[in-house]
């Protein structure tokens, strides 16, 4: 009985405890695949303009700037939004009174951007302007999960969306 | 009476390891010694170009899923967060080690454990390296 006991406490303790994954610090073929996505290259323009246009754009889809290093091309901000809809929530409470259980439904989320700017061999006007969105979504029980995102949409709307305020910061706009 | 004893001196000794172990984590101080974390969390590029080594670490952060939380140039230091299911940070200080060489150094931290594996420390310095490798010979 004892045994049982320790073998359960065991099995418990170690199911709690997530274990880093052993490739967390190795690139691999989907991250290089990302980096595609997450990537742009800008003719005409110099690398600070595009950190101004990039900081312009930022601000145009509500992010908030929380750090930059203009000398190394960095910019991180954040913005905290609604999570879910209201009809996603009434399903969910709909769902767990016919389950009796208790209704789990996504609340808020707070999104993170990171953009960051690097000069290309090609010419003093072509840098390489990468960025990366991820989240973390709170449910209304409080339970929390984190997110990449990597919808192929996200990536081309935001670059022509970046590809505008270059323009505009060219035009002095 | 002797119940009553032994359950307050329970609760000391409960009270006293509970202090202990804040401690223990609030400095992280377990069996390694500073020499020894440094050793593994450390590695020297023959590169003498403090910017170049700061912008490939930023790139190969990105390239492994983190967001960057921080970078400073005149420091030479680069915060990153990666959410990815779980929450992994990661520091990382570049400091030039005499004229030509500068010391890279990170750590980690997975969920709310430091990370004290030096195969992951390696991996890291094996990704930052090959980066290095190809900016300073492609452009990429």
């Amino acid at each position: 009985m004892k045994k049982l006991l320790l073998i359960l406490l065991f099995l418990i303790s170690a199911g709690c405890a997530p274990v880093i994954p052993k490739d967390t610090f190795l690139v691999t073929n989907t991250q290089l695949e990302q980096r595609k996505l997450e990537t742009r290259m800008y003719d005409g323009i110099e690398e600070t303009a595009l950190i101004v246009a990039s900081s312009n754009i930022l601000q145009d889809i509500g992010f908030t700037l929380e750090n930059s290093e203009i000398e190394l091309g960095v910019l991180t901000g954040s913005k905290d939004r609604d999570a879910g809809s209201t009809g996603e929530a009434v399903a969910m409470v709909l769902l767990a009174a016919f389950a009796g259980t208790t209704a789990e439904y996504r609340d808020s989320q707070r999104i993170r951007v990171t953009l960051v700017v690097r000069p290309s061999k090609a010419s003093k006007t072509s840098n390489y302007c990468r960025v990366t969105f991820q989240r973390i979504v709170i449910m209304n029980t409080g339970r929390k999960y984190y997110e990449t995102l990597r919808a192929p949409d996200l990536y081309v709307e935001f670059f022509a969306g970046l590809s505008k305020s270059v323009f505009l910061t060219a035009q002095k706009i | 009476m002797n119940k009553l004893k032994s359950l307050l001196l329970l609760l000391i000794l409960t009270l006293v390891t509970g202090c202990a172990a804040t401690n223990q984590r609030i400095l992280d101080s377990g069996d390694e010694t500073q020499i020894q974390k440094r050793n593994y969390q450390s590695r020297i590029f023959e590169i003498s170009d403090k910017k170049q080594v700061l912008r490939t670490v930023i790139s190969t952060l990105q390239d492994l899923g983190f967001i960057i939380d921080n970078a400073d140039m005149m420091l030479g230091s680069v915060s990153g967060t990666k959410l990815d299911t779980h929450l992994t940070k990661i520091s990382v200080s570049v400091r030039p080690k005499g004229a030509d060489r500068m010391l890279v150094r990170a750590n980690a931290q997975f969920q709310n454990k430091p990370v004290s594996n030096p195969i992951q420390y390696q991996n890291f310095f094996s990704s930052l390296s090959k980066s290095l490798f190809i900016t300073s010979n492609a452009d990429e």
